[in-house]
């Protein structure tokens, strides 16, 4: 038997005897593994403070609000982005229109370039509040 | 219907109180695994908070596979080991490395009462048991504290039970080494 598989042994012996609430017993190798699980059964210190339920699962109806909240958000973010682009649009068509050189299909291309480019602000702007954690961090806590 | 079930069911359709049932019932787990893996009691409370923030958002996702326990303790493992990641701070050994003499000579005469009795002896041991990595640290907590089965902490961690095992056997040996040197100057 190797050193190991004698080990193996002793903390089983010791886990047996624990189990079943043995007198402390000959062999002090395995008395030495009871005294480390007794150890290691010995409730944490600190624990958690005695409001925690409460208080977190107030936590958490409020953040069942924060739906409505994100909604009305991400649509004022939109409204805001198309009326940038109701101002910087045009221009931004008449450019993208003389970078692309080869002959485009009878689109409305001024049009699409435009939703385009207000997709992407929103995008961009809700993206930027999530990695500023302005978004859903009442709790002060990261987003997962 | 199950306590699990009548549990999660009430939690989904709002009843109130329900949740914070929840959480009572599952607190001690979700501390012992955050606050295990982190050991940053600041850090741990506001984890656990996100826990159960986690758990009550993906409640709906919860297809009662697994004890709700074990599902909790999941979520619980999954935020800690990611705090520990952002931090780069290492999660485990390796389950392999070696611990050197395993068979030490062991002097007659230990008395297991008295040392359970002696403070600074419980002080040494936990002092060693914080100095575990932290996957070690959680998983003997979890199998000693919170009596949980080899399956259930492998389903928790997402380790195979035969590591789960390999290190709780390693962490064992590790404890009982560090408790060798402080009795072997009291034997």
């Amino acid at each position: 038997m190797n050193a190991n598989d004698q080990d193996m042994r002793l903390q089983a012996e010791a886990e047996r005897a624990e189990r079943e609430g043995l007198p402390a017993g000959r062999d002090p190798r395995v008395n030495r593994y009871r005294l480390v699980m007794r150890a290691l059964r010995q409730p944490l210190e600190p624990q958690l403070p005695a409001d925690f339920d409460s208080r977190v699962a107030e936590l958490a109806l409020h953040r069942d609000g924060d739906g409505i909240e994100d909604l009305l958000v991400s649509l004022l973010l939109l409204a805001m982005g198309i009326g940038a682009l109701f101002f910087i649009g045009p221009s931004l068509a008449r450019m993208a229109q003389s970078i692309v050189s080869i002959s485009l299909p009878p689109l409305p291309w001024h049009q699409v370039v435009m939703a385009a480019v207000c997709i992407g602000v929103v995008w961009a702007i809700d993206r930027l509040l999530t990695l500023q954690g302005w978004k859903r961090t009442h709790t002060g806590s990261c987003v997962f | 219907m199950s306590d699990d079930q009548e549990l999660v069911t009430a939690v989904l359709e709002r009843t109130p109180g329900a949740f914070e049932r929840l959480i009572a019932r599952h607190k001690a787990l979700v501390w012992h695994v955050v606050y295990r893996m982190v050991k940053h009691p600041e850090d741990a409370r506001e984890l656990s908070q996100d826990v159960f923030l986690r758990v009550h958002q993906r409640l709906h996702q919860y297809r009662f596979e697994s004890s709700l326990a074990t599902w909790i303790g999941r979520v619980a493992f999954s935020v800690a080991s990611r705090h520990l990641q952002k931090k780069k701070l290492p999660l485990a050994e390796p389950a392999n490395a070696e611990e050197g003499d395993v068979l030490d000579d062991v002097s007659d005469g230990f008395d297991l009462e008295a040392a359970c009795a002696d403070r600074e002896t419980m002080q040494h041991l936990n002092a060693a048991i914080d100095a575990l990595p932290p996957v070690q640290r959680t998983l003997v907590t979890l199998y000693h504290l919170d009596e949980m089965g080899i399956a259930e902490i492998g389903t928790i961690t997402g380790l195979p039970e035969g590591t789960v095992k390999n290190y709780l056997f390693r962490a064992r040996q590790r404890l009982r080494q560090r408790l060798e040197t402080r009795l072997g100057a009291i034997a």
